[in-house]
């Protein structure tokens, strides 16, 4: 090891834990003698070799390469050298830290390849296949799974609906404008004032077609109240439950807010 | 000849889709739990012999299987095989190791165990509903706390969480392992 002789070829490491105690465990290295330099090397020689290094483990590479440099900047600080008797000032303290950690880390390492084990004996017995229900659900309290859920229904919803729509940023059904709320009744005050100049009297079911969206519905609403408080438009009702019929009863146009 | 109960049993089995309990067998049937579990008993020996079938015990539940000496045949068959299993890298089966053991965790107690960061493989974790969140964890910041799931069971032919071994146990017998390895390196 201290010529830095040793060849490793293995399939994957989980991360620089699991490459010393592979080290250890086929007797590269004496766990006595850890250098934190030679774990750095041997992980980053096998990062670089799988040719697939994403940047999420080049990201672990390079904190843990600070996390030791910190560590060996501290040990060069006048104090912690006061507690050291010459020779080399961090080592030792290194190496009982890095050792109480593997002595940690190992059990769970097996029992990484224990459930290894179980899933292969498990995965030789077949189940009939069956459709994965897609029922939402989540349990209570549990806003992660409720958030990631919302945000599936959505993105499938998206999709069959078309990129392109989300993409352009045009309004979609269900999702309230980016418009203040007064600012859409103002506005659709001036849209139905317009439309009962034309055609005078016209039944609500016409102002709130049956396919509009429930924003559309409210702000549809809103206005015709605003537009009975300022004396606009008269509601009549001939029949309980019947048709309700809106008149207009003057045809000045509100200009200016409103509010 | 099976009897009535081991018959209905095997016809529940064969259409459910998730394991089944007992406590639910012996609800739909009619008969007590002890009945379910003598017709079950019934049941896997009828399966055992010349059958490609079998009863296995999942999630606290009973399933209908194919055996596994029939694994190599339906491996080759078009695309079940692959429907069937869920490819883990080696860091999430130790993350899954970590909080299938030390239940609830968060993430940054799982980091600090593995020396490395998991918000990634937390996240493949999450979206196989291998592990869920569990609450969240008094104290500053209140991080979120993780938990195996049903699924994970299934995926892992467990029927519950306390079939596996304790972490004393794994290490003891890790610590065998090694012995006997280098025993027989120096016999070599």
């Amino acid at each position: 090891m201290a010529g830095g002789s040793f060849e490793i070829r293995v399939e994957g490491f989980s991360g620089p834990l699991d490459v010393l105690c592979h080290l250890l465990e086929s007797r590269e290295i004496e766990a006595s003698s850890i250098r934190v330099s030679d774990i750095i090397e041997t992980y980053f020689r096998f990062l670089t070799q799988t040719e697939r290094l994403s940047i999420y483990e080049a990201a672990e590479f390079l904190s843990l390469c600070s996390r030791i440099l910190l560590g060996k900047i501290k040990a060069l600080l006048p104090g912690e050298n006061l507690e050291n008797d010459g020779g080399e000032p961090d080592n030792e303290a290194d190496e009982e830290a890095l050792l109480d950690v593997l002595q940690r880390y190992r059990p769970y390492r097996a029992a990484a390849e224990l459930l290894m084990t179980l899933q292969e004996r498990r995965e030789r017995h077949f189940i009939r296949v069956v459709e994965e229900d897609e029922t939402a659900a989540y349990e209570l309290k549990d806003l992660y799974s409720f958030c990631r859920q919302w945000w599936s229904l959505y993105a499938s919803y998206a999709g069959s609906k078309g990129k392109s729509k989300i993409a352009s940023g045009e309004r979609q059904e269900g999702f309230l404008d980016p418009v203040p709320e007064e600012k859409q009744v103002e506005e659709k005050i001036r849209e139905l004032q317009q439309r009962f100049y034309k055609e005078g009297e016209i039944p609500l079911e016409k102002l709130v077609p049956k396919r509009s969206d429930r924003s559309l519905l409210v702000v549809t609403i809103l206005a015709l109240l605003e537009m009975c408080r300022l004396g606009c438009v008269s509601l009549s009702q001939k029949e309980g439950f019947g048709t309700l019929w809106i008149r207009s009863l003057k045809h000045a146009v509100i200009d200016g807010p409103m509010y | 000849m099976l009897s009535l109960t081991a018959r209905c049993i095997e016809a529940l089995l064969f259409v459910a889709s998730d394991p089944i309990t007992e406590e639910e067998l012996s609800s739909v049937l009619c008969v007590t739990v002890d009945d379910v579990k003598e017709a079950l008993e019934e049941l896997v020996e009828h399966y055992s012999d010349h059958h490609s079938l079998a009863l296995i015990r999942v999630c606290s539940g009973w399933r209908m299987a194919t055996e596994d000496r029939m694994a190599g045949i339906i491996s080759s068959f078009r695309e079940t095989s692959q429907k069937q299993r869920v490819r883990l890298s080696k860091a999430s089966l130790e993350t899954l190791a970590v909080v299938a053991f030390d239940q609830p965790v968060t993430r940054a107690e799982i980091e600090e165990i593995r020396g490395v960061r998991c918000d990634r493989v937390i996240e493949t974790l999450l979206s196989h509903g291998l592990i869920k969140v569990a609450g969240r964890k008094p104290g500053t910041g209140t991080p979120l706390l993780y938990r195996t799931t049903d699924k994970f069971l299934e995926k892992f032919g467990l029927n519950s969480i306390s079939d596996l071994p304790t972490l004393e146990e794994i290490r003891e017998m890790s610590l065998e392992m090694e012995e006997r390895d280098v025993d027989e390196e120096s016999q070599t």
